[in-house]
């Protein structure tokens, strides 16, 4: 039995069509940035792979964490103030934009740590220190800059949990290990790689399944041939599958 | 260590696995493809706008700290709407407990635009607000199941694991919903044509 056997009214479309804006969008993907959850404070993987990149992603915020205060202070500040200062416009930000403000803003206290290293006393910050119990310390800063004020909810996971370096390891930590080791460079491009394909899947099904909403069934017919070519296994296969039922199930496309 | 490397020195002549290797799932991207409709999804299942921020970024916590146990065998989305499913009930029933002067205040503030909501026309926001105000009037079983069902359009199967109730009941309470949102849409516009 199919659940969708009625027509749609056009209040149920209108509340399919009920997404944020754009200028919503990039307004949340700023906030959970600032909360630091998909920034990676520890960021959840169902890939082993991605857990190698983890651990490393783990070593560069322990090198961060041994920062100095005015260091750490100087990051948030660098960090936050752009982000903060962002207007909301209606062009989605990429992740790969927010990904570059923090990796510029990382590559600019790392030059001042250094030069406060070869001038002064501070010689005695070792960039390579480990200190996983201070790492806490780097992330609730950016927090009071911005609108998330609830920030600190994810810290302690962060925190207590080692090993939860095998949860770590996506789009920013490896960013920040970016520019503190040249290996990370290739996890991050491929991180990168991942989401534009996923978001190109997200594309092609979205306006399939809107296709299929306004009856358009040789569209989403064309949309979903289109993504089984292009993505044959790809993540969002499964949604696939389940528009092509409803195009085979119905004829009247709805 | 390198477990690729690892895996390539014990399988030297292995060919091709015929299952090609999922992509890398991890917060950032998963956040990526489907915020827009936990978005959604929690706006229809009756969390206020004004808590709408705090709720997606509470279901993007949980998201954070049980992505490693996703084992892959339900889909994503249906995934991420159980935990949106809770998170809203939660937010539910927080609203309920507030004292009626806070609820007052609340009801005051200005609702989201229609141009943020991302509607092009004054009719389709009209629309879009005559729907939600109809679905505030269900009861929150039949909200849930309406907007799993008819904005969603998850199955009945998932619906029924996701709620933990059977097949059958899925079906007459989605009917039931609908024949009550509809009751509702048509007295809410009758009562809007009667109103110069």
């Amino acid at each position: 039995m199919n659940l969708d056997d009625d027509d749609d009214s056009v209040f149920e479309q209108a509340l399919r069509a009920d997404l944020p804006s754009m200028a919503e969008q990039n307004r949340l993907r700023q906030r959970i940035l600032a909360a630091g959850i998909a920034a990676g404070t520890a960021l959840g993987t169902t890939n082993v792979a991605a857990a190698a990149q983890a651990s490393f992603g783990a070593s560069a915020l322990s090198k961060l964490s041994a920062l100095s205060w005015p260091a750490k202070l100087a990051l948030a500040v660098v960090v936050v103030a752009p982000v903060a200062a962002v207007p909301l416009v209606d062009e989605p930000v990429p992740a790969a934009a927010l990904v570059s403000q923090v990796r510029s803003s990382a590559e600019s206290v790392r030059a001042r740590a250094d030069s406060k290293a070869r001038f002064g006393r501070a010689a005695a910050l070792p960039l390579d220190a480990t200190e996983p119990a201070r790492a806490p310390e780097l992330l609730p800063e950016p927090a009071p800059a911005n609108v998330a004020a609830r920030a600190p909810v994810v810290q302690p996971q962060a925190a207590v949990s080692p090993p939860a370096n095998v949860n770590a390891g996506a789009a920013q930590p490896a960013a920040v290990s970016d520019l503190l080791a040249p290996d990370a460079a290739e996890s991050s491009r491929a991180q990168l790689r991942n989401e534009s394909t996923l978001a190109a899947e997200t594309q092609l099904l979205d306006r399939a399944f809107s296709a299929l909403a306004a009856g358009d069934r040789k569209t989403a017919q064309a949309l979903v041939a289109e993504h089984a070519k292009r993505f044959p296994n790809g993540l969002l296969r499964q949604e696939r599958e389940r528009a092509r039922a409803r195009l085979a199930s119905n004829p009247k496309g709805e | 260590m390198n477990a690729g490397a690892l895996g390539r020195r014990a399988m030297p002549r292995q060919l091709p696995s015929a299952e090609p290797q999922a992509p890398v799932l991890n917060l950032a991207t998963v956040y990526e493809a489907h915020f827009r409709y936990v978005w959604r999804c929690l706006r229809g299942l009756g969390v206020r706008d004004s808590q709408l921020d705090d709720a997606l970024q509470d279901v993007f916590i949980v998201v954070q700290r049980r992505l490693s146990e996703f084992d892959g065998r339900a889909e994503l989305r249906t995934w991420l709407y159980a935990i949106a499913l809770r998170i809203a009930r939660k937010y539910r029933d927080r609203a309920r407990r507030e004292p009626a002067s806070l609820e007052a205040a609340r009801e005051g503030e200005p609702e989201l635009a229609a141009g943020e909501m991302g509607g092009d026309s004054e009719l389709e926001s009209e629309r879009l607000a005559l729907a939600h105000r109809a679905l505030s009037a269900l009861s929150d079983d039949k909200r849930e199941i309406f907007v799993l069902a008819r904005v969603e359009q998850m199955s009945a199967p998932e619906i029924g694991s996701l709620l933990g109730i059977p097949l059958n009941t899925v079906y007459s309470r989605l009917r039931a919903a609908r024949l009550a949102f509809e009751a509702e849409v048509t007295r809410l516009r009758a009562r809007t044509r009667s109103t110069p």
